[in-house]
């Protein structure tokens, strides 16, 4: 090259890195898109999903709405084209449409009209009542809308357009001319304005008889009409109007319902000169009318049929041609209203029933937007999200066409002017998730779009189209999306940094609740495990009661209250031994459940007895009484001895101190576990020297109590109770009278403080008030709680379901065969030699949780043994057995299904097995209407390792990403 | 001594005619005035239907005139009633345009509802047409009481009916339709009347110039003022226009040119927010923003602020509160028309309610206004001085001062209070109601008079 060119090369190479080098602080240069605001006041951008401009630009996904001073500056498509330090609103996946347009409404009323047949000169903005309440018109997306004059009237008047809100809200007092060729118009009512004094040169004339009674005459009138205007003649006022509404530019209204009338419709407005616009037409013959129109320059305002209630309509009626509007649409532009026998409001109902009869989506939404805003002369200003226009806007929640879609703001001159969140009425929580697939538990999913309805924290429906509640907020999540139940972890121990003791009595359960805010949960959240069973790390044969626990929910809802795994160890190296103990613990348990049935048994005979009793008693007091009255002596009443309280004298010379502690304590506990709940704590304390007994109870859980044993020293009370998490100690300093200071320690889960008052103090002498239940009646009375054997009673009651770990094979026969004389189910866990009693497992309905390690090693080659289960017929439930591993739990069964998993046995059991397997399956494990509102999302196949989980529902609620 | 007095009050009861009024002085445990200010103990006295003097007990009274004392009764002005449609045979005509009515050929004397009226204390009601009407006709004062029409008429110049608040049956637009196609009309006969005196003046002229020079006599009538020309007063000049007089117009005509020409005192019946906007932008039009009274429903309270913009009294009728549903909540949602025609210091006057117990009444209508929180002075004037002012006839009604008309009524309480009734009734210095004397009245209470 030549050495002038490597210079030339060389040169701008430097200058171009220069520039890039040095280069300023903003972003990249304005590219040629970018927006130029020329207004003065702040401006605000809107980024939606997707913004109808229903101009040329047509539909912009995820596109930006610039408005400034009440007017659209225009729409930029990327946040690069916006000019810098905008101020945005974001809108997530709504959508924005123009303001709707109606172009024939019955604000002014369809009664109430004047006598003369041609009225030329009446005004529908003299009816324009500005104080009208516009609330039900924005609330359905309208901002501009017509005022009509007398409708059943051959000339009805001037129409006028208003805006629904805004300072200035008369747009046009002198619009439209409205012509009535239908039948509607026949038959007038007669004329008669007598002259006062009537005299001989002016007498009283009979009343005029008003034309039209046939279409001939409506016609004559009108070319009559049209006659006198131009014939230089002194007018009357209606002519005048007439004259008037001829030399502007309005637009020429005609009503009509059938072709020929179009017909005549459309000569007409050749005869004056004027472009017609052709309303109504909902009875038109299509072919007929599909040629009146294409020969002349026309525009079409559709009535659709739309109907609030059973009209009253004979044979002749008929649907419009299914492609009425398609083949009008070509040549003709076409406004929407929606017809006599619904509301005129319906204006986004109206465009979407359009589509069915031949509209396309885009001319649907111009129909009730940039057409009837040329049809009222008002479409350089309203209409149209373009530079320039009017900033009325409204914002959708899906697409305009969309018959789920409900308006949620509504924008005129760039103000807000309605939002459905401040309409109590129409607040809920419900929920419609739209997906593409949907796995319900139970076999092959469905396929090709569904919907799933959430509301009040269940499951109300699943299918392919849900009922759309009112208000009920939309979340579509696309086509390629699956949802399936929430997981369920049938042994998992998050929160509880595993259990080292076994002890039944202090419900883990309970002490895991709430903790949805915790951010040890919200990872198992997200990962899609919406229940988990809070099982204790290590087992024994005495049996632990174990809660199922949603991974993230408020603390009145975060468990199911009343349901229980019992998880026992059937595993050792003695096998007698363990057998022996696991045997008597059932003995136990079942003795305990019997005790509690009998007394169950006894209780509701005694208080039929009961009643009984007390209805013959006071039956017999009554006759008594009736016996005395008629014998006509004054019954006795019966005396109440007044026991003359004998006033103690208090003898109290010496002031005897009182006693501290005794008596009956309460306090408030409140902790950021809890949220912003408390629960009340009552403490019954009574102590004997340094010996103190404790019965702590809460009023929202009456009849539970914990009886705790604890010493007091020097004004200070200490209970230690060991549990599976480790021990909870309480301390308590009584630094005042009355008053103590308490110190809750949970290990591993922080501690806790409140103050607690003295609300009673017991009284001298009384009886140590431990193990003292008061009879309240002389019935028999329940026997005392044994927590120990709680979780047993629950099984034999069925409230809970035993999970027995056992490998070997005599383990596992041993375990069938006990629980199979006490005809109890039951599932095991680990369960390794199973497969060889694949048979008998399956007689007694035997399920397996098995080992989180989905995936094992055999001979070399990498196996899942679920799935062999699987296919032998058994029942598998997955657990993680982990702190905090559950949320791996999903991305391992992801794995196995490469292993030969198959991905609906993976989903089984995660959800609807393992619901089945621990007796909980009519609250979780299925999506089906009635269950509870768990759900997972996820972008693609829920066990491709390309998908993600991208929405948890836990009760309904959507668990929040960080 | 006391026959006398009756003799001779007999005598000046039987010969005055209503004009002329009589002449008392009466004395009360309290006096009240229309502004709610007692004179404990007051005298007033009233010479030939006029009040003359009013003072406390020690108020001389001349001698030639009859005191009336009443120890424990209090004298208050009365209640007067702004705007009314009762007592007449028909409200209104079928034909929409009716300048040429005068409710004096429809009102009835003997009509139950004057002498309710008097029973209750009212002492003057303006009787106007109703308002199912466009151009209803004229209205006039009248105290209810009196045999004849001309006895009961205090003023017969009270205004002109119009109603901006459609016809039943109509709409808005068709009402103002309709209004402006009468005057256009009127317009267009007024120039034709125009060019036909023209014609007939040149032809005159003419006629002069050849024929005799014998001169018309004026004749001196008092209907030369009526032939005068220059009546037209209004509009854009058209040629003949200043030859136009009275009495070329036939009686529709003249109505609606009395109208126009700004003579007539307009009662508008403009019942809702919107009607009042439209009337507010109608009269200015025209320019006749000074002559107008609007009669309101309490849904005009909406528009407080243009009826304060205005400047113009209000006739509140029809129920005080206004109740309307809110769309969202359907909850109901009551609005106190007056307290917020107060607070927009908007002057108004109460009507009372026919066939409501208790809004029947005025005093009841104007202790409802206190209970809601509007002063007493204003509640009080709403059914006093503020009619009167309406009316034109401050200086006569409404009031006790020097040089009004000597009526009065006597209540045994607080004129305001429920327990409180009517005494007498006393009207330009004429007993005109005695409870004592109340047939009707004394068979309710004490059954058939046998």
């Amino acid at each position: 090259m030549k050495p002038n060119t490597i210079l030339l090369s060389a040169v701008s190479g430097v200058c171009l890195l220069a520039a890039a080098l040095i280069g300023d602080d903003r972003q990249e240069p304005a590219s040629a898109n970018a927006l130029l605001l020329n207004g003065e006041g702040p401006a605000t951008a809107y980024h939606a999903a997707v913004i109808h401009t229903a101009g040329s630009a047509g539909a912009i996904q995820d596109g930006y709405l610039v408005v400034q001073d009440g007017k659209v500056a225009g729409v930029a498509t990327q946040a690069s084209d916006l000019p810098p330090m905008m101020n945005t609103v974001e809108l997530g996946t709504a959508e924005i449409i123009p303001g709707l347009v109606a172009a024939d409404t019955t604000v002014t009323g369809s009664s109430g009209q004047g006598d003369r047949s041609m009225a030329a000169h009446n005004l529908a903005a003299d009816s324009f009542d500005p104080f009208m309440d516009t609330t039900k018109v924005l609330e359905r997306g309208i901002t501009t809308y017509y005022l009509s004059p007398d409708r059943s009237r051959l000339i009805g008047g001037r129409g006028a357009v208003v805006k629904a809100a805004g300072a200035n809200s008369m747009l046009e007092a002198r619009g439209d001319l409205r012509v009535n060729l239908t039948t509607a118009a026949w038959n007038p009512p007669d004329y008669f304005r007598p002259p006062i004094p009537p005299t001989a040169e002016n007498p009283i004339l009979p009343a005029i008889d008003q034309a039209p009674n046939s279409r001939p005459g409506a016609m004559l009138a009108l070319r009559q009409a049209f006659a006198a205007t131009s014939s230089g003649a002194e007018l009357d006022p209606n002519m005048a109007g007439l004259q008037d509404f001829l030399a502007s530019d309005a637009a020429l209204r005609l009503i009509v319902d059938t072709a020929d009338e179009a017909q005549t419709a459309v000569d007409l407005a050749k005869e004056w000169g004027r472009h017609p616009v052709l309303a109504g037409l909902s009875q038109a013959n299509a072919a007929q009318l599909v040629s009146v129109l294409q020969k002349h320059n026309a525009t079409l305002l559709f009535e659709v049929p739309l109907f609030i209630s059973m009209p009253d309509l004979d044979a002749n009626w008929q649907f419009p041609d299914a492609n009425l509007l398609g083949d009008i649409s070509a040549s003709t532009p076409v406004a929407l209203q929606a017809g006599r026998y619904g509301r005129w409001t319906w204006l986004l109902e109206a465009a979407a029933a359009s589509t069915g009869y031949g509209l396309s989506d885009a001319n649907a939404l111009r129909g009730i937007t940039t057409v009837p805003a040329d049809i009222l002369g008002v479409g350089q200003r309203v209409g149209r999200l373009e530079k320039g226009f009017d900033a009325d806007f409204v914002i959708l929640d899906g697409g305009p066409l969309d018959a789920a879609a409900s308006v949620q703001k509504v924008y005129v001159d760039g103000k807000k002017v309605w939002s459905r969140k401040g309409i109590k009425s129409l607040k809920s929580d419900a929920v419609v998730v739209r997906a593409g697939t949907l796995w319900t538990g139970d076999g092959a999913p469905i396929e090709g779009g569904v919907e799933v309805l959430l509301e009040n924290g269940r499951i109300v429906a699943a299918g392919r189209t849900v009922p759309h509640p009112a208000g009920a907020r939309i979340m579509d999540a696309g086509a390629d999306a699956h949802i399936t139940p929430g997981f369920i972890d049938a042994r998992g121990f998050v929160g509880t940094n595993g259990a080292r003791s076994v002890d039944s009595r202090i419900d883990l359960g309970h002490l895991a609740d709430g903790s949805y805010f915790s951010d040890m949960w919200r990872p198992v959240a997200q990962s899609g495990i919406t229940s988990m069973v809070m099982g204790p790390r290590s087992l024994s044969t005495k049996g632990t009661r174990a809660s199922v626990v949603k991974t993230a929910a408020g603390f009145e809802s975060g468990s199911l209250e009343d349901r229980f795994v019992m998880f026992f160890d059937a595993r050792s190296s003695d096998h007698a031994a363990s057998r022996k103990a696991l045997a008597g613990q059932l003995k136990k348990g079942k003795a305990y459940f019997e005790k509690w049935e009998k007394f169950r048994t006894e209780r509701a005979a005694w208080e039929v007895e009961n009643t009984e009793k007390v209805a013959t008693a006071r039956a017999d007091k009554e006759k008594e009484l009736r016996l005395r009255l008629a014998q006509g002596s004054a019954p006795k009443v019966e005396e109440v001895v007044e026991v003359e309280a004998e006033e103690e004298i208090v003898e109290e010379e010496e002031a005897k101190p009182v006693d501290p502690v005794n008596g009956l304590w309460v306090g408030t506990l409140e902790h950021e576990m809890l949220g912003d709940q408390t629960i009340e704590i009552n403490a019954r304390l009574h102590h004997e020297g340094k010996q103190l007994t404790g019965i702590f109870s809460t009023p929202e859980a009456p009849g539970e109590d914990f009886e705790m044993e604890g010493t007091f020293e020097d004004n200070t009370v200490h209970f230690e109770i060991p549990t599976e998490v480790g021990n909870v100690t309480i301390d308590g300093i009584i630094d005042a009278p009355d008053s103590m200071s308490v110190k809750i320690e949970l290990a591993g889960f922080g501690s806790a403080d409140l103050v607690m008052a003295r609300t009673e103090v017991e009284e001298e002498g009384a009886a140590p008030i431990a193990k003292k239940k008061a009879k309240t009646d002389d019935g028999p009375q329940a026997p005392s709680k044994d927590w120990n054997l709680e979780g047993h009673r629950a099984m034999f009651e069925g409230r809970a379901r035993a999970v027995v770990a056992a490998s070997r094979r005599d383990e596992i026969e041993s375990v069938l065969a006990l629980f199979a004389e006490y005809e109890l189910p039951v599932q095991l866990m680990y369960a390794d030699e199973a497969l060889e009693m694949a048979e008998t497992l399956r007689a007694q309905n035997v399920g397996i949780v098995v080992s989180p390690n989905v995936t094992s090693r055999r001979e070399n080659v990498d196996y899942v043994p679920a799935a062999e289960l699987h296919a032998a017929g058994i029942p598998i439930a997955f657990q993680s057995d982990r702190t905090q591993g559950a949320r791996f739990l999903p991305q391992l069964l992801t794995m196995a299904t490469r292993y030969g998993l198959g991905a609906e046995q993976a989903l089984a059991g995660l959800t609807s097995s393992t619901a089945d397997m621990l007796g909980i399956s009519d609250r979780v494990g299925r999506v089906k209407a009635g269950l509870d509102g768990d759900i997972v999302i996820f972008q693609g196949h829920p066990f491709d390792l390309r998908s993600r989980v991208t929405h948890v529902f836990v009760n309904g609620l959507e668990v929040h990403q960080k | 001594m006391r026959n006398a007095t009756l003799l001779l009050a007999s005598v000046l009861l039987s010969t005055s005619a209503f004009a002329q009024g009589g002449s008392i002085a009466v004395r009360a445990g309290k006096i009240m005035k229309a502004d709610g200010s007692v004179i404990d103990g007051g005298t007033m006295v009233i010479e030939n239907g006029r009040i003359s003097s009013l003072g406390g007990a020690d108020l001389e009274v001349p001698f030639d005139v009859i005191l009336h004392e009443y120890p424990d009764a209090v004298i208050f002005p009365g209640f007067y009633e702004a705007h009314s449609s009762l007592g007449m045979d028909r409200s209104n005509e079928n034909v929409a345009v009716a300048p040429f009515l005068d409710v004096k050929d429809s009102i009835d004397p003997v009509s139950f509802y004057f002498e309710d009226e008097l029973r209750g204390g009212t002492v003057a009601i303006g009787i106007m047409p109703g308002n199912t009407t466009v151009i209803g006709g004229h209205g006039r004062v009248v105290a209810p009481t009196g045999m004849t029409i001309e006895q009961m008429t205090l003023d017969s110049g009270m205004g002109m009916k119009l109603a901006i608040g459609p016809k039943r049956g109509w709409s808005r637009s068709t009402q103002l339709a309709e209004l402006r196609e009468t005057f256009s009309n009127l317009d267009r006969d007024l120039r034709k009347l125009g060019e036909k005196l023209q014609e007939e003046g040149k032809q005159e002229e003419d006629l002069a110039s050849v024929g005799d020079d014998e001169e018309d006599e004026d004749t001196e009538d008092g209907d030369a003022w009526d032939s005068a020309g220059g009546f037209i007063r209004f509009g854009d000049d058209f040629p003949g226009k200043t030859l136009i007089s009275e009495e070329d117009l036939n009686d529709g005509q003249r109505g609606l040119v009395d109208i126009l020409n700004g003579d007539e005192r307009l009662w508008i019946w403009a019942p809702t927010a919107s009607d009042v906007v439209t009337t507010q932008t109608w009269l200015a039009s025209h320019d006749l923003l000074e002559n107008a009274v609007l009669v309101v429903s309490s849904s005009a309270w909406k528009a407080s602020a243009q009826l304060a913009e205005m400047g113009r009294p209000v006739v509140l009728s029809g129920d005080l509160w206004h109740v309307e549903r809110d769309p969202v909540t359907y909850k109901e949602v009551r609005t106190f028309a007056p307290a917020k025609f107060a607070e927009a210091g908007v002057a108004f006057a109460l009507s009372s309610v026919e066939g409501r117990m208790g809004p029947d009444r005025l005093s009841y209508q104007a202790a409802m206004c206190i209970r809601e929180g509007v002063s007493r002075e204003i509640a009080l004037a709403s059914i006093t001085t503020n009619p009167a002012k309406f009316w034109g006839l401050e200086d006569d009604l409404g009031d006790f001062k020097a040089g009004a008309d000597g009526t009065f009524v006597v209540f045994n309480g607080d004129p305001l209070a429920a327990s409180t009734y009517v005494l007498e009734v006393w009207i330009r210095g004429t007993k005109r109601y005695d409870r004592s004397e109340d047939v009707r009245l004394k068979r309710l209470e004490e059954g058939r008079i046998k």
